[in-house]
């Protein structure tokens, strides 16, 4: 069941991943790639439990955390233009 | 107890799933960069809450289950921040009313 | 594990390297080059190996976007008007980009049909999952392998580090810091202020635990400086540079090194060979404690200083402005 679960995730991530390639400004392709990375973060939980490796979600939370960190450092360089201002 | 826990967290997985994949059909349908975003980020931020409540019972003891709750609360504090600091950087920049002049003006 | 899943994965990593190749603006192949690095994290997840999806994860999301967008935006974006850059031909870029992909996935592939077969370990892997508790001490094979049967190893690439860092600082040593408070808004500014606490927490829990859960030096090192970055971003460089000087950043890097060599040089005092450590004066503990392994916490400590302050001090030599003579510098 958990496979399932992680399927559908999966399919959901390679749909948000189209509109990264169509997505006409880069503001557009900033928007999917925050979704795929929370995304993906999801799957690493799932595949935790999945192959029952506790260890995978030290590895999800450290993942969502730097993620948020990359967010940020992007959107810092869209509105100033350089990342000291 | 416990199958009937893990059947509920099974439902909540399921319809975190849902979620994710509505923010996905957001993301794809939306018009604009502002809609993109408001949708993707609130539906996709209950996804996240409900998959990491759901998968509770399937933890497997406390260590994992206060590690899920944690990630949960970061997320929840975490991710709107995100979507703010990218939706003030657009509208600061007028990024999204560059793009849509530019499709106006293809369209003659 | 599941194939097909596995076999999905490395598809979707070959579609994503390629879309990142070929999009026509730099700072979108930044941000397709993000979400391949997010998916090799999985695969490395899918594959077991949760070590190495937590170095990929940590370094792929923090230190690679934030030197890569500082590099960009010091270069010109335009070329002048009197030189040419001379491009491959539009026939031969697709077709040869193709090519690539191929024999990367004909690789990719051959390794999954032969991880679905049942295969033997060799001599020194069996060993080591064997004996790894007596003659270390530590729960985690990974960081015994780097810190007590390869020490040598670590040793070598924390000057590979250090040496970095010196040449940087020494190419951009002419600039001068803006110092400039803007930062982000105020929202970011007081979640930031909220949850810096919690993550500077948990990459010391995975600095100091690297003995016994996936993590170790490196990776708590790189989530300190990426802190560190991010600080900078959000509040501005006038507020980071007044916490953390730049010499303090000196002083911890040389420090860490410092202690490394200290501690390698203790087991060659006591008579057994240059890092020696449970033959040398190191005390092995109770298996699972904080206190085990011998010296691989001292080890941990000295690699997640030096690899932390060498990081940030790469940044920060970065973001400085390069006055040059007669030249019309675009910042």
């Amino acid at each position: 069941m958990i496979l399932l679960a992680l399927w559908g995730m999966v399919i959901s991530g390679m749909l948000g991943f189209v509109r990264v390639v169509i997505g006409p400004s880069a503001a557009d392709r900033l928007v999917a790639a925050d979704a795929l990375s929370v995304i993906f973060t999801m799957v690493l939980v799932l595949l935790s439990l999945y192959i029952e490796t506790p260890f995978l979600l030290d590895v999800a939370l450290a993942f969502s955390m730097l993620s948020f960190a990359d967010m940020l450092l992007m959107a810092k360089y869209f509105e100033h233009g350089e990342l000291y201002k | 107890m416990i199958p009937v826990l893990r059947f509920l967290g099974g439902i909540c997985i399921f319809a975190g799933v849902f979620f994710s994949f509505a923010a996905v059909v957001a993301i794809l349908r939306f018009p604009d960069v502002y809609t993109r975003l408001h949708g993707g980020t609130k539906a996709l931020s209950g996804g996240a809450v409900l998959i990491l409540l759901g998968a509770l019972p399937y933890a497997g003891g406390y260590p994992g289950a206060i590690k899920l709750l944690l990630i949960a609360v970061f997320f929840l504090i975490s991710n709107p921040m995100a979507s703010h600091a990218i939706a003030r950087a657009c509208h600061r920049r007028s990024l999204a009313e560059r793009a849509l002049e530019r499709k106006r003006g293809e369209r003659g | 594990m599941s194939e097909p899943l596995l076999a999905f994965f490395y598809f979707f990593i070959l579609v994503t390297a390629f879309v990142a190749v070929f999009l026509e603006d730099l700072l979108s192949s930044f941000i397709a080059l993000s979400v391949t690095g997010v998916l090799m994290a999985t695969v490395f997840a899918l594959l077991r190996a949760p070590d190495v999806a937590l170095t990929q994860a940590i370094i792929n999301s923090g230190l690679v976007t934030s030197l890569l967008l500082v590099a960009y935006s010091q270069t010109r974006r335009t070329p002048l008007p009197s030189e040419e850059c001379p491009e491959c031909p539009f026939w031969l870029q697709w077709p040869s980009a193709a090519l690539v992909c191929t024999l990367f996935a004909v690789f990719l592939f051959r390794g999954l049909y032969s991880l679905a077969c049942v295969r033997e370990l060799g001599s020194a892997p069996a060993h080591f999952l064997a004996n790894t508790l007596e003659e270390t001490g530590a729960l985690n094979v990974v960081a015994a392998i780097l810190l007590d049967y390869r020490a040598f190893d670590t040793l070598g690439e924390t000057t590979v580090i250090f040496t970095a860092v010196s040449g940087i600082s020494l190419l951009l040593a002419g600039g001068r810091y803006v110092h400039s408070g803007r930062g982000l808004s105020f929202v970011v500014k007081r979640g930031m202020a909220l949850l810096t606490p919690f993550i500077l927490l948990y990459a010391a829990s995975i600095l100091f635990l690297g003995h016994l859960t996936p993590g170790g030096g490196f990776q708590g090192g790189s989530v300190f400086a990426t802190v560190a970055i991010l600080i900078c971003v959000v509040y501005g460089t006038s507020f980071e540079a007044a916490r953390i000087s730049p010499k303090t950043k000196e002083t911890l890097e040389s420090g860490g090194a410092l202690l490394f060599i200290v501690v390698g040089l203790s087991g060659a005092a006591w008579g057994t060979g240059f890092l020696a450590n449970l033959s040398g004066p190191f005390l092995p503990g109770t298996p699972g404690s904080l206190f085990s392994g011998g010296n691989m916490l001292l080890l941990n400590l000295a690699v997640g200083l030096k690899v932390g302050a060498g990081l940030s001090s790469i940044f920060y030599a970065m973001i400085k402005i390069l006055e040059l003579e007669g030249d019309s510098w675009q910042s």
